[in-house]
């Protein structure tokens, strides 16, 4: 299990961070949402142990995160948001002491740590002092900094801020594999939904302390009604009237087609429509909901949890 | 197992349960050693030594002959007003070791946000402050008790003979004692004056600042008031009046030992608070 929080919650001082928050995350990829000030930051706290919730329970890799949290941290990778790194060492040399810290020894460390710097593509640079590293170089030595004690679970806070697309899309390439096929379980805090929609199959979506909605994003990502962009040869408006007739609702997507949300067995109902209206449907491909709307969606709501 | 081989690959090995204190200490002291300014003070104090080695060969060599003329001079001894002048005539050289291996050590962190790195591992806020503090431990050690006690036992071997033990048997103890009072209140004031800043240069104005201003302050206003209660504000002058009470000399200042002792101890826990305060775990994740 990668982790599992109940009713909790999260004070500081007089400001609720979190509020009666319940989530459970078995293993994957959970890509965690939320604008600026929605918890995101104080759940990743609880999680590696630095606050203390004021109600409620945080169990991480089936362990309680009390007093011994530090203990805990053996087994979880952090990369941090910001841009970070330990002064005065090369590459080999800051993520090997990363590895003795969480308790390689040194000769095991020093291996390791030569391995990631391959894997996160910084090999041929590893003995540059970090400190003249790039943007992207640094973001990829905070990700070896991660991984070279290999952690059971990876928590991962902006990982691609700064990276040019290219690196953007390498940086996501290797934290996919990292979730899917090496059993790692991940954490993405994001505010890039895309990001999020790319690696994981799990997503949070937080606001103001609260849950909005989570669970796995193709399910998520469903809309209640089955949803197709059409666009037809004839009368639109025809179709349009037909389709309403049926039962289903129309609107105008910006590309100039139809989006129709149709009830069960929307296909046929198309094509009865477009046979009635005498139109040809010349384009009919199912529409899929962004996450971006289904956040906007979501926020509009207001709160619902469905850990 | 290849390195060229860029897959990940799951770790089979055994965790070690060595401090991380330790393991950070041992990391921090390779840098401390690989800048000039620490070696090249390093050798400096090593000249010290060799100087009072010479100081040595010529105690355990008869005075007779050529060497007569040391007959008449007390200084040429290897006793406790000898180690006391060794200990306290150092006083610039652990500043600048502090200046060179300290002062930059934990501002460099802040300015590199590495305190997010560290404490995001098994690492607490004390272990982080103890692995920061080894270096300056470490060095201050190797210019203060480390050769002071060297020359003792050399000095015993040389002669064979333990009777300067009998003559002055608080010695040991009062070179052990001093120094570990030097060595904490330095180690711990220059890694609270380090925490205050993100600029590693700031740092050693900084620092510069802490250990020079009370010392001008105390002469000053010592010279106003003649009143010598005011050298309690100046480190230098309780680490003296401390030094000569334990080496059981004639204090330089009217000024209790005891008092200073005390105001040394509060120096200490007040630069340690310090540290417990700017240095947080709760800021290893940044955001709301």
């Amino acid at each position: 299990m990668g982790f599992e929080v109940e009713h909790l919650s999260v004070r500081y001082g007089r400001q609720q961070a979190l509020q009666d928050v319940s989530l459970r995350f078995e293993s994957g990829a959970l890509g965690l949402l939320g604008p600026n000030g929605a918890g995101k930051s104080s759940l990743l706290r609880t999680l590696l142990g630095f606050v203390a919730p004021s109600a409620g329970s945080v169990r991480v890799l089936g362990e309680p995160v009390g007093r011994d949290a530090h203990e805990l941290r053996r087994r979880i990778g952090y990369h941090p948001e910001d841009d970070v790194l330990i002064p005065a060492m090369n590459a080999v040399g800051s993520v090997a002491l990363c590895g003795q810290l969480a308790g390689l020894d040194h000769t095991d460390a020093l291996q390791r740590a030569h391995e990631i710097l391959y894997f996160v593509g910084l090999g041929e640079v590893r003995y540059r002092i970090a400190t003249t590293y790039s943007q992207g170089m640094r973001q990829r030595l905070k990700l070896a900094q991660a991984l070279v004690h290999d952690p059971e679970l990876l928590i991962l806070d902006e990982p691609t801020n700064g990276l040019d697309p290219n690196g953007r899309q390498e940086m996501l390439k290797l934290i996919r594999d990292l979730a899917t096929a090496k059993g790692i379980h991940l954490v993405l805090s994001s505010h890039l939904l895309p990001d999020v929609e790319a690696v994981c199959d799990q997503v949070v979506l937080l606001h103001n302390g609260r849950v909005l909605t989570a669970g796995r994003m193709e399910d998520l990502l469903k809309s209640a009604q089955e949803t197709y962009e059409v666009r037809v040869k004839g009368a639109p408006e025809a179709f349009a009237a037909a389709l309403l007739a049926r039962g289903a609702r129309t609107t105008s997507s910006p590309r100039g087609s139809l989006l129709v949300q149709t009830p069960a067995h929307g296909v046929r109902l198309l094509f009865d429509a477009a046979h009635t209206s005498g139109c040809q449907i010349r384009h009919l491909v199912p529409a899929r909901e962004s996450l971006v709307e289904m956040f906007a969606q979501a926020v509009d709501r207001g709160p619902h949890a469905d850990p | 197992m290849p390195i060229h081989d860029v897959s990940y690959r799951h770790w089979q090995g055994t965790r070690s349960n060595r401090p991380p204190s330790f393991v950070l200490g041992a990391a921090q002291l390779r840098v401390a050693l690989r800048r000039r300014g620490v070696r090249v003070l390093l050798l400096v104090s090593g000249l010290f030594v060799i100087a009072y080695l010479g100081i040595l060969y010529l105690e355990t060599m008869p005075r007779e002959g050529a060497l007569g003329f040391l007959r008449d001079i007390p200084f040429v001894s290897l006793d406790g007003r000898t180690m006391k002048f060794f200990l306290m005539r150092q006083r610039l050289l652990q500043y600048m070791l502090c200046l060179a291996a300290g002062a930059e050590v934990i501002a460099l962190d802040r300015r590199y946000r590495a305190l997010q790195i560290y404490l995001a591992r098994p690492l607490r806020v004390p272990d982080y402050l103890a692995g920061k503090a080894v270096p300056m431990l470490l060095l201050l050690s190797l210019v203060t008790w480390v050769p002071a006690i060297l020359l003792l036992v050399l000095k015993s071997v040389a002669t064979a003979s333990l009777e300067w033990l009998r003559d002055e048997p608080h010695l040991p103890f009062a070179i052990m004692g001093y120094s570990t009072l030097l060595v904490a209140s330095l180690t711990s004031l220059t890694l609270a004056v380090s925490s205050m800043t993100s600029s590693p240069r700031l740092a050693s104005g900084q620092l510069v600042a802490v250990l020079l201003l009370p010392m001008a302050a105390a002469d000053i206003l010592t010279g106003l008031t003649h009143n010598d209660n005011w050298r309690l504000l100046s480190l230098d002058s309780l680490l003296d009046q401390v030094c000569s009470w334990m080496f059981r000399a004639e204090p330089p200042y009217e000024l209790s030992p005891w008092a200073a002792l005390v105001m040394l101890f509060l120096m200490i826990a007040g630069a340690i608070a310090l540290l417990l305060r700017r240095v947080r775990a709760v800021d290893v994740v940044g955001g709301s």
